[in-house]
Order: structure tokens, then sequence, then C-alpha cells
């Protein structure tokens, strides 16, 4: 730690502030405040198992833990639908409307207590019995998922709308055991109890109103080695239709939140598209996580332009940093720049990174991190050598230096098709290069240059935008 | 990966609306704005209505943030303004005086250890609003001239000369209390 990081931690600590970071009821307030303003999920916490969080944790977890939660939240409608008994009438009609009928509902999957309350609420269609449909938001980086599942194949198709993947999964989506994860016996746990105790032990709850409407109501308590449940089901008094569904479970370890699982907003008979029930990949879609980083095959080889920004990168994480500038200002831009299969960042396309196994996934990511934070130096030195030349008039030179930046900005942005970040980086770049110039270009008043200049920039903004919208899913 | 590299890629993943970035983002500032806040507003009664107005400010407008680099001046810009319009609320906005405009003739900035910190906090409060404002965004966040200029509302001139005579008053007070 330098004098400079001790100083302001020492004037930190002599207000009374721990620089390590904000305290406990200040992290509270603030997830409140972001759970509001970006309309995802309270906090927890820490300790607390919390779905948002580990939704939103990593790109690779935020799919893996969307697509369990989406899979086990079918299982347990499945379960839970097809496996009643039928025995008492008003509980039958009820069951009648769900096994019979094509229907759709609203599903909300959250922690129990309604101030510290995570919640997914999902779209539900089932198209007829096992052949359902789930469309959720994962937010902001994930966007909209949908899961479609036939339990009498046992098949199932999961949907990442903005990246345009899919995984097909051909074993029983029944089959408890795959993933593994803590997430899958946590989501799915309840559920398989609750399917198991709905025997007819139900207890009758009487009539009540919801919104205005007379229903009747059911309840089951249970307990399993992990939870508590408690289960209640609100039908028509008159119809049997389903009003309203719950079931709460309360882990026995206290340390946990409850979880509760609301069924409500049925929409029966409605017409559905059984398209939207396939199981194929739409078109356009590329299948996810299944490919092998080492065994990916690439068709172009390096050409020689290409192995000097690799030989760029290099020096400069060897610190030979004058080399590293002195290689880029060489690169002949009018040729062309293929690279072969690494680095990821130049070769690898968002569909590519997304067919990616999830463990080659953050391989991918790691190295691009690591590649883009060297660009990002590189370019600022660069600038600043541009903005010496300037100083002392040596326009041209300056001139020189601001279109390196701004070609390997340009490089790194030239395919549509590559990854989300680090086109955006390219931009970033191009931006920077184009700021600079549009200022060297006024200093030596070069209308034609300039005009140029403002053009790129705007159209690099427009395009920044529109990348940023894509993915905020606007 | 460095302090800036970090940041940048945090307020990028912000911008992309990751829940995770915004609560890296907060750890990393809420301290030292926490330390700023109080610098310019001693009373220190606004303050946590005053930070998270900041912070309800920056996850709304994050987005719109055109260069993830210049995030800090921006953040404490925010806070500044925030700040003073707690100011013009109470009737007790005063501009902050800029009667120290004097040009700097190039002789040496006193230098402070990081042993001197808790005498250095102290005798910040015996400074002019102004200065101690300047230096918070000095000590803090290591700012260049410029940075600090965009931060206040000033011309680089200004913010130089102020520092210069922050830091000799400073120095000064902290003799004069070693005696």
């Amino acid at each position: 730690m330098d004098n400079k990081q001790k100083l302001w931690q020492g004037l930190l600590k002599a207000d009374g502030i721990d620089p390590a970071g904000a305290t406990e009821s200040e992290r509270l307030a603030f997830g409140k405040m972001l759970d509001k303003q970006l309309k995802t999920k309270p906090s927890k916490p820490a300790g607390r198992l919390d779905i948002g969080r580990i939704l939103m944790k990593s790109r690779i977890t935020k799919y893996a833990a969307a697509a369990v939660i989406v899979m086990a939240i079918i299982i347990g409608i499945y379960r839970f639908s097809g496996s009643i008994d039928c025995s008492r009438v008003a509980f039958g009609e009820v069951l009648g409307y769900i096994q019979k009928h094509s229907y759709t509902f609203d599903y909300t999957i959250g922690t129990g207590t309604e101030e510290q309350g995570s919640a997914i609420t999902m779209k539900a269609m089932v198209w007829e019995l096992g052949r359902m449909r789930v469309d959720c938001s994962a937010g902001a980086g994930v966007g909209k998922i949908s899961s479609i599942a036939d339990f009498n194949t046992g098949q199932s198709l999961l949907l990442f709308h903005q990246s345009k993947a899919g995984v097909i999964k051909k074993e029983s989506v029944l089959n408890r055991n795959t993933g593994g994860e803590g997430i899958v016996s946590f989501c799915t746990k309840p559920i398989e109890n609750l399917w198991n105790t709905l025997d007819g032990k139900e207890e009758q709850l009487g009539e009540k109103k919801i919104n205005g409407q007379i229903v009747i109501g059911f309840r089951v308590l249970q307990e399993d080695p992990y939870f508590q449940y408690d289960i209640t089901i609100w039908a028509d008094s008159k119809s049997g239709f389903p009003s309203l569904v719950e079931a709460i479970a309360k882990p026995l370890d206290k340390s946990y939140p409850s979880i509760k699982w609301t069924m409500e907003n049925f929409d029966i008979d409605v017409k559905l598209d059984e398209v939207m029930f396939s199981l194929d990949l739409p078109p356009g879609y590329t299948l996810a996580y299944h490919e092998d980083l080492d065994q990916r095959q690439v068709k172009t080889k390096p050409s020689a332009e290409s192995e000097k920004i690799v030989q760029m990168l290099e020096l400069w994480t060897e610190g030979r940093k004058n080399e590293a500038v002195q290689i880029l200002l060489k690169i002949n831009w009018t040729e062309p720049i293929e690279f072969g299969k690494e680095p990821y960042i130049f070769s690898l396309t968002e569909k590519g990174y997304i067919s990616l196994k999830a463990e080659d996934q953050k391989r991918v990511s790691e190295e691009v991190s690591a590649t883009t934070a060297t660009v990002k130096k590189i370019v600022q030195e660069v600038l600043d050598l541009g903005q010496t030349a300037s100083s002392v008039k040596q326009y041209e030179e300056a001139e020189k230096y601001y279109n390196a930046v701004l070609q390997l900005g340009k490089l790194l942005d030239r395919d549509p098709n590559s990854m989300i970040i680090v086109r955006l980086v390219g931009l970033a770049i191009e931006k920077k290069a184009l700021k600079a110039m549009i200022s060297l270009y006024t200093a030596t008043d070069n209308q034609e240059k300039l005009q140029v200049a403002v053009k790129q920039l705007q159209a690099a903004e427009t395009e920044g935008d529109k990348i940023k919208k894509e993915v905020m899913g606007r | 990966m460095d302090f800036e590299s970090r940041r940048e890629d945090i307020v990028q993943r912000c911008q992309l609306g990751q829940r995770a970035a915004f609560k890296e983002l907060f750890e990393m500032y809420q301290p030292r704005l926490k330390y700023y806040v109080r610098r310019l507003d001693n009373n220190g009664v606004n303050l946590d209505d005053i930070l998270q107005d900041v912070w309800l400010t920056v996850i709304k407008k994050i987005p719109k943030l055109k260069s993830p680099k210049s995030f800090a001046v921006w953040l404490y810009r925010i806070a500044r303004n925030k700040v003073y319009d707690g100011f013009r609320r109470k009737e007790r906005f005063a501009r902050l005086p800029e009667d120290d405009e004097i040009p700097v003739s190039g002789g040496d900035e006193p230098v402070f250890d990081a042993s001197d910190a808790e005498k250095l906090h102290q005798t910040l409060k015996e400074l002019k609003p102004c200065h101690r404002e300047v230096l918070a965004l000095c000590f803090m966040e290591q700012m260049s001239y410029q940075a600090i200029a965009e931060v206040v509302g000033c011309n680089i001139g200004t913010v130089r000369s102020r520092i210069f005579y922050a830091k000799q008053a400073l120095r000064k007070e902290m003799d004069r209390h070693n005696g």
C-alpha cells in the first residue's frame, strides 16, 4: 500500500469511517434503493441464500441459476398438478381445470417474508397436461428466458432470447440429480415434498373473499428433514375455478429464508400457439453450453498484422511499453488482419461464447478482461503521446498516434457478431481517439478532417447506445 | 487489475444494469464520499439523506455517463450539487469564497505523510470550506487539478492556488499545534 493510499485511509479512520466499505445499515438502505430502481430482487443479509443475488452474480451463474430455477418450477407445477388426490368434490373440480384444460397463470417464487421478499414472477402456460412453457425475465445481462418442457417425453428446451441461445435436454426433466447445485435442492425439494404430501389429508379452510370473489380453501401441512410446508389452494366456491395457490416452505435451519410459491391470475381455455411449446431450437438460435474451447475450430489463420497486435500485447504485459507502442504504430491497417483461435478477444463471437461450456466461458471471460485492461492502458499511453506531440505543434505526429488508437478501436468493433463487451470497449476507444482528433483538427483548422471525425464520433456514439439498449433489452 | 481499470470495469457493468456491480461501486465509494460530503457540510445533519440522494442519482443516470473513466468526477460533482441544494433549501447557502485565486509562483507544496492522517483530519476543520473541499478530493481520489476543477466548477488555476495555499495553511496549523 503506498503512502497516498495509507493517507486517505488514515483520514477516513480519523473521521470514524471504515475505509473497507459501507456500514451494514448503509448496505441495507442501498440494497432497497437498488431493488426499487432496478426493479429486481431485494438483497439479503450475508449468509442467506438469495435467489436474485445468485442470478445476478455472474454471467455464467446467471444463465445456469436461471435455468435451474425455471426447470425446478416447471417440475413443481407438473408434479403438483398431476398428483393431487381428487377424492374431494371441490378439490376434484379445481384439479379438473388444472389437468384438462389449456391455461395460463402468473407464477411467483420468492422468499416468504414480505419485507425481505425476493421474488421472481413468471408467466406460465399449459398447452395440455405435461406440456408447459414458463416465460420470465432474468434481468439486464440475461434478458427474457423461456423454459419449455414436455413431461410426456421428458424433453425440455431452455431459451435465452436476448442472446438467441438455447439449451436442449433430452433426459427427463424430472431427474432431480442433474445440476447438483445447492439451488436445485433448494427449489425442488419443497416442491417434491408438496407433491408427496397432497394425498387427501387436506384441511378445509372454508370460504373467504379474494378481490370480491368468494373462494373455498384447502390447506396441507407437512414436514421433511429440511422444511416445514404450508400449502393453501383457493378456488371459486361455485365453479372450482382456481384462484390462488400458495406454498410456503420454512427451512428447519433458521439461517435460511422461507420460500414462497404463488400461482394466481389463472386464465383457463386461452388460445395458445403450439409453436410456443415446440422443443426444437427456433431459427437463428445457437445451442448453448456444449462446446469445448480446446476443441473449437477456426477457419482463419493469423495474418502478419494480427501477429503484430499479439506481439504488442505481450510486450506491454512484459513491461516493454515503448516497444509495444512502436509495434502498434507500425501496423498497416489496410492489410487484412485475421486472427487464429486466440486471443479470444479478437476471435470469439458472442454466439461462440454462449455455445461454450460454463467452465470455458469463465476462462474466456478472464482472458478478455485481462486483455481489454491491457488494451486500455496502451490506448491511454498512445493518446498521451499524441497530446504531447500536439502541444509542441507536431500535429502530423499527433495524428499518427490518434489514428493508431482509432484503428485499434475499430478492430475491436469491426464484427457485429463479436462479443458485446469487446465491441463496447472498441467503441469507447474509437470515441477517445476521435475526440482527440477533433481537438487536433480544430487547432489546425482542418475543416475537412474535422467534419469526418465529428461524423465518425456521432456514429460511434449511436452504435454504442444501440448496443447498450439491446443489452438492456429495451 | 489496477484501481482505475477495476473501477472502469465496474462502471461499465453498472451501465449494463448489473446489480452486483452497483454494490461493488457502492462499497468502493461510499466511505470516501461520506468523508467528502462531511467536509462540505460540517454539521453533517443531512449526511445520510444527501448520500442516499447521490446514490439514487448514480443508479438512475449512470447508463447515460459517456465516459466510465470520468466516473469519479461525475460522482463528486453530483455530491457537491446535492450538498449545495441542501444549503439552498435551508436558506443558508453562501458561495464558497474564491478570494484565494492568487497565481501560484511555483514554490514547493507541503507533502503529507500517512502518519500525519489524524492531525491532518483535525486541522482540516480549521480551514475554509473551499480549501477543505479541494484537499479532500486531492487526498481521497488523488485527482488531477483538471478533474478537481471539473468537480468544483472553477478553472484549473483556481484549483492549483487553492490546493497550494490550503496545503500551506494545513502545514502551518499542524506545526502550530505541534508547538
